[in-house]
């Protein structure tokens, strides 16, 4: 092997750009509220202050820039197997990653970053304490061989405790090039596929984000202390016209309908720019993913990496052939429950969805008998939902008892609606305990399967709240580095699976990472 | 996997059979753990009792300062129950293979941990753990927060030796 990047080394000139902005950009994110009242007040002499700020603020991010983009160097180490990164203006800083502590190495690129066509190389390791590392611009050629350089020491560092036979036999002398040729099958989605995904997407999220836009921006205009004048005067032409309460009705329902159809919109122009130009291509040793229309980003998915895998579609979608898997990497144990180390596919169709599966775990699928939760589950979460009603009780109650002829039917509809929805939950969550897997599906609209192999188990915890002991009931929860996996109230019986598993991880000697 | 000439089994595995997790007998921990957290729970009332005085010193007499310290007293009464309940609940377990911890009262939690998952093992003394000659063992796994595991009340030489018999069984692990 060659010994590039053995010497410590600078990113691309015009990597300064990409730091500038980026600094910049942070800077301003900090003062936005400034820059909102220089657009909005009349004052010229602060109009000039504020301005004469920005233009120092940008000129000292140049000057800082300039000097960062001088101390960040990063060389491969073979010597002692790292990589090692050193940066800071002030005070300087080593980064030492062993070879066999990285997990992952993939590109982003930002808008800024693909106008001037450079790539950020992203290094994700497994440790706990330290984070993803990052050296945000390189010219494509060195990209591409820094990645491929660290991806196989790192494969390198681990392979003889690899037993799954497809890595073992691109571990000869592959250069990356020939890689590219074992392409055994590919995954597209073209512009109509997003859109059959966002229109049968799940659209609370898209309403959700409405929510937290207006929720921000209102935020920030009463901390200017703009007066919101539209909102006064809509709320008086509600009161005006729609005081009886056939009317509130029919507001409430019209506004429904509006939040669901931008709902719909949102939800589809989000899945544009994270999917678009989805291409997912397995080669013989591991699938590699690139997606993105801001942030451009590929990454490289091995087998062993895989902690959990997710496989969810919902009716109108299973009918399209649309399914979506998402994978849990195994991630530093700080942002475990965050999602950066979940990687989703999503628009696969179920033959692909198939190739997936039988690639990561090499297996035929496994059934066994389904076990089900205690019915018990049913009055439990129809009680937890009774909560927001409860809380919201209190004050109608002391205020507003006398419009009880509309609050009593609302009330009633919400709780059949709710036990209506938990009974269909119930019936669709399940677990199987298989030969070498643990499998839990549920969802009523969006049916998901979670499935975990066995071996991939750090520790499983059981636990019993005081109230159902008597029924010998205990709620199970499976620990995996990429996540947790839990199963409610199952019945004393089914812990003799348990030891089953503890039986796998215990004699399995295979790397679990 | 094991070379060819290990002697090779393959017998039939009966769920029923298998060693069962439930069925261990577990060891308690130190009373001092019950002790220590009574010295924590007493420091924060002590704390919040002086606040209330001062309050009660300087604003006019007024029936809600009563109902705060009425909610206060009833707080911390039952945070030593909570305590006392707490202690009989604690206990671990060591097989061959695995490490089993039992906590909580209300919420009783049991969790397994095989030795072939443990990252590594520490063992922490507090302020408290010293004036009380009692130590921490923390278990770390790879399976973050949920995973991983602190038993409190133990006595030094026990923690220490438990810590060496879990570090052994780890180092014999990699090399099988």
């Amino acid at each position: 092997m060659n010994k590039a990047f053995a010497k410590p080394q600078l990113q691309s000139k015009i990597g300064i750009l990409v730091i500038f902005t980026s600094s910049f950009y942070k800077v301003l994110k900090a003062v936005l509220i400034s820059f909102a009242y220089l657009l909005f007040s009349s004052n010229a002499k602060a109009k000039l202050y504020i301005l004469l700020g920005f233009g120092v603020v940008g000129l000292l991010s140049l000057i800082y820039s300039f000097f960062y983009y001088k101390k960040f160097k990063f060389h491969i180490d073979y010597e002692q197997k790292e990589f090692v990164l050193q940066k800071g203006v002030f005070s300087t800083e080593f980064i030492n990653i062993p070879f066999d502590k990285i997990q992952q190495v993939y590109f982003k690129r930002s808008i800024v970053q693909r106008i001037i066509n450079v790539y950020e190389v992203a290094i994700d390791t497994a440790g706990s304490s330290q984070k993803e590392v990052t050296i945000k611009a390189l010219s494509k050629e060195k990209a591409d061989a820094l990645r491929s350089i660290l991806m196989d020491l790192a494969a390198e560092k681990t392979t003889d405790e690899i037993e799954n036979n497809v890595e073992v036999e691109t571990d000869a002398v592959h250069t990356s090039k020939s890689k590219k040729k074992n392409v055994e099958w590919k995954h597209q989605l073209s512009i109509f596929d997003l859109l059959k995904l966002g229109l049968t997407s799940n659209y609370l999220r898209g309403i959700w984000l409405i929510f937290l836009f207006f929720g921000t921006i209102m935020n920030e205009l009463n901390q200017l202390k703009i007066e919101n004048t539209y909102v006064e005067d809509s709320a008086n032409y509600l009161a005006e016209n729609f005081s009886d309460s056939s009317g509130i009705i029919l507001v409430a329902f019209a506004a429904l309908i509006f939040t669901f159809l931008v709902g719909i919109v949102i939800s589809t122009i989000e899945i544009f720019i994270k999917y678009f130009n989805l291409t997912l291509t397995q080669t013989t040793s591991s699938l590699d993913l690139e997606m993105g229309l801001k942030t451009n980003t590929r990454t490289s998915l091995k087998p062993r990496r895989v902690q959990l895998l997710r496989l969810s579609t919902n009716p109108i979608q299973k009918r399209l052939d649309l399914y979506e898997a998402e994978v849990s990497l195994a991630s530093s144990a700080d942002n475990i429950q965050a999602q950066k180390g979940k990687i989703k596919i999503p628009g696969l169709a179920k033959e692909k969805l198939q190739k997936i599966k039988t690639f990561l775990y090499n297996r035929a699928e496994e059934t066994s008998e389904a076990i089900k939760p205690h019915r018990l589950l049913i009055v439990r979460r129809v009680m937890l939902s009774l909560i927001p009603v409860v809380i919201a009780f209190i004050p109608v109650v002391i205020f507003s008892w006398y419009e009880w002829q509309i609050i009593a039917p609302m009330v009633l509809i919400y709780v059949a609606l709710s036990v209506f929805l938990n009974k269909k939950y119930y019936d669709s969550v399940a677990i199987e305990f298989t030969e070498n897997f643990i499998i839990k599906k549920q969802g009523i609209w969006n049916q998901e399967t979670e499935i975990l192999e066995l071996f991939k188990l750090q520790s499983v915890t059981v636990k019993q709240p005081l109230w159902f002991k008597k029924r010998k009931l205990y709620n199970l929860e499976f620990h995996t580095a990429g996540g947790d996996l839990s199963f409610p109230l199952v019945h004393e019986e089914v812990l003799k699976n348990l030891n089953y598993s503890f039986y796998k991880i215990e004699t399995s000697t295979k790397a679990w990472m | 996997m094991d070379s060819v000439e290990s002697e090779f089994t393959n017998q039939q595995i009966n769920i029923d059979l298998l060693p069962d997790h439930q069925a261990v007998d577990f060891e308690t921990i130190s009373k001092k753990k019950q002790t220590k957290s009574f010295y924590q729970i007493t420091i924060g009332l002590v704390i919040l009792l002086a606040g209330w005085g001062v309050l009660f010193y300087f604003l006019p007499a007024h029936w809600s300062l009563y109902l705060v310290l009425g909610i206060l007293l009833l707080f911390f009464g039952f945070a030593y129950l909570n305590a006392s309940l707490l202690q009989k609940k604690y206990g671990y377990a060591l097989r061959e293979k695995d490490l089993i911890y039992r906590r909580g009262y209300l919420i009783t939690k049991t969790t397994v941990i095989p030795f072939n998952r443990i990252q590594h093992v520490s063992i922490s003394r507090g302020v408290f753990d010293k004036a009380l000659g009692i130590s921490t063992l923390k278990i770390f796994t790879a399976g973050g927060q949920g995973s991983d595991v602190s038993i409190p009340g133990l006595l030094p030489n026990l923690a220490v030796n438990l810590k060496e018999a879990v570090a052994k069984k780890l180092t014999v692990e990699e090399y099988e």
